[in-house]
């Protein structure tokens, strides 16, 4: 008992846990925020230039497709390894915490527009025609209609892209990222330090309940359906 | 008032074109309650789909209120779209808007004033009904009020031309009373030109002054439901008047329709007084349409020749026809 607690009161796990969960939420949130804001108008184009969409327009949307869909095939641990002039780019240094929220949200554009696009799918074709009907314009059919219609699915689309940016996020820390990742792998792996290894993972999943029972709670409350 | 002239609207489909209007030309008249009737595949929704402009005509004009919607570019096409209101068999609100919200839709996408919009969405609630329920969003609502908030949106925009696109088809038979009511009701006090697209017999009865019935993309009758049931070769007083499913037994029979108040009530002993025999009932009904009273029956001929049968009705004023 006393070892276990001598164990847990090590800098690593007192101070080192702290800051590697920081660092974690860092580079989720901010390729979270990224992600939505730029993978919400890329969802839109796709659904409103599909065929029987709002504006058609093929050839665009094979284009967008076929660019969205290279991307989420690739791991993500290629697709970071290969994004890294870009991220120099961006944040002027590949490690880090900020550098790897690059390649996170690049990596999670796609999969945020795609699932967008699908939430817009479920919207009822009806309420769109009721919208043209009254003399709508094609934006405000999207911004009026589409998008509060959607709210729910959106909510989960987003619930679902943090989750999997938390997965991607230890990814990220095995080359350089840090956060929670970065300690499993150092600590848990390299040294064998079982008790750093367990409760990086209790704090993962805590965080993963806890993200996918608030985006679930907020979810059903913007639902009127 | 709405005038289609030469109206014709093609697709082009995989295995060629397909003309789902040919050279229809119809009149609503301002104030009147006009049923559009057919068979699905006969144009119906094409129709409905061009008169709120959602669909170009490949040919000839669709004319609201003296404004050619053909002619239009897109932003004076949205503008004219306000001016026919449009309701739909699945009300198609917003689910995640309240009623009152749902109402005001049409009047922010007019760029209407907040304050306006409510105080209009609430005028419009109380003018279907539903004062009180301003705050209820429609999975609150039966089907019933669904539609009276499908109704009221789409008075929004003073439209002069309510259009209904099969309005009651999802509802069940008292609702379908209650909304069709809501239907006349407003279109009489406003004054509008009242559209009503339905493949029910039972909605034209109630509710329609006049009547287009659609067969493939053509017009085959229109006019006046008392003067149509009335004219002869117009089929429409047959199916205005439904027999029952007749029990067993083997035709040949002969169907009669008389119209007008004392021949259709007295049409079955003034026959068989003529014949000087009884002839037996097999399925029969009465109605009354458009004001006019309407009978129909199918007579068993017994020993008689159908066909002796047939020629005395119609020497008797009625319409009469062998059936098998």
């Amino acid at each position: 008992m006393n070892e276990l607690l001598e164990s847990l009161t090590r800098p690593v796990v007192t101070e080192g846990l702290t800051e590697a969960t920081l660092q974690t939420l860092w580079m989720v949130g901010l390729s979270g925020l990224v992600s939505v804001l730029l993978g919400l108008p890329l969802g839109v184009l796709l659904h409103a230039s599909s065929p029987g969409g709002l504006r058609p327009m093929p050839r665009t949307n094979r284009v967008v497709g076929a660019v969205v869909n290279v991307t989420r095939s690739l791991p993500f641990i290629i697709l970071m390894v290969a994004l890294i002039p870009v991220t120099r780019l961006v944040t002027g240094t590949s490690v880090g915490s900020t550098a790897a929220a690059v390649p996170l949200a690049i990596g999670a554009i796609p999969f945020f527009a795609r699932l967008v696009e699908a939430a817009l799918r479920n919207v009822d074709p009806g309420t769109v025609e009721a919208a043209e009907v009254i003399g709508s314009t094609r934006r405000q059919v999207v911004t009026k209609v589409l998008l509060p219609e959607a709210t729910p699915g959106l909510v989960a689309a987003t619930t679902t892209t943090l989750i999997t940016l938390v997965a991607y996020s230890a990814m990220a820390g095995a080359v350089g990222g840090g956060g929670l990742g970065f300690l499993a792998i150092s600590y848990g792996y390299r040294r064998f330090d079982t008790v750093v290894m367990v409760l990086t993972v209790i704090v993962l999943v805590v965080m993963v309940q806890l993200l996918q029972a608030l985006g679930d709670h907020l979810a059903r409350r913007l639902d009127h359906r | 008032m709405i005038v289609c002239r030469a109206l014709r609207k093609e697709f082009q489909t995989r295995r060629g074109t397909v003309v789902a209007l040919d050279d229809v030309d119809i009149t609503f008249a301002r104030g009147s309650v006009t049923g559009v009737v057919g068979p699905s595949g006969s144009g119906k929704s094409t129709l409905v789909r061009c008169l709120t402009a959602l669909e170009r005509p490949t040919s000839g004009s669709v004319v609201v209120d003296g404004e050619d919607l053909a002619a239009l570019d897109d932003t004076r096409l949205r503008e004219a779209r306000r001016r026919v209101g449009m309701v739909f068999q699945h009300a198609n609100l917003l689910a995640n808007r309240t009623a009152a919200d749902n109402v005001a839709l049409p009047l922010e996408v007019a760029g209407v004033p907040r304050a306006r919009r409510r105080a209009r969405s609430r005028e419009l609630l109380g003018l279907v009904g539903l004062a009180g329920r301003e705050d209820a969003y429609p999975a609150q609502l039966s089907g019933g009020q669904k539609q009276r908030v499908g109704i009221a949106r789409a008075l929004a925009n003073d439209p002069s031309v309510l259009l209904c696109d099969e309005p009651t088809s999802a509802l069940d038979p008292t609702t379908t009373r209650e909304v069709l009511g809501v239907i006349t009701d407003v279109g009489q006090r406003l004054g509008l030109t009242v559209v009503v697209v339905t493949p029910e017999m039972s909605v034209l009865r109630e509710v329609c002054d006049s009547v287009v019935v659609l067969a493939d993309g053509r017009v085959v009758e229109q006019g006046r439901l008392d003067e149509l049931v009335r004219h002869e070769g117009s089929t429409l007083a047959a199916e205005l008047v439904p027999l029952p499913t007749p029990g067993t037994g083997r035709g040949p029979w002969v169907d009669v329709v008389t119209v007008g108040e004392e021949a259709a009530a007295t049409v079955v002993s003034r026959l068989s007084r003529r014949l000087e025999a009884d002839l037996a009932l097999v399925a029969g009904g009465a109605q009354t349409i458009g004001g006019t009273h309407l009978s129909r029956v199918r007579l068993a001929p017994g020993d008689l020749d159908a066909h002796d049968v047939v020629t005395a009705a119609r020497e008797l004023g009625s319409r009469a026809e062998v059936v098998a």
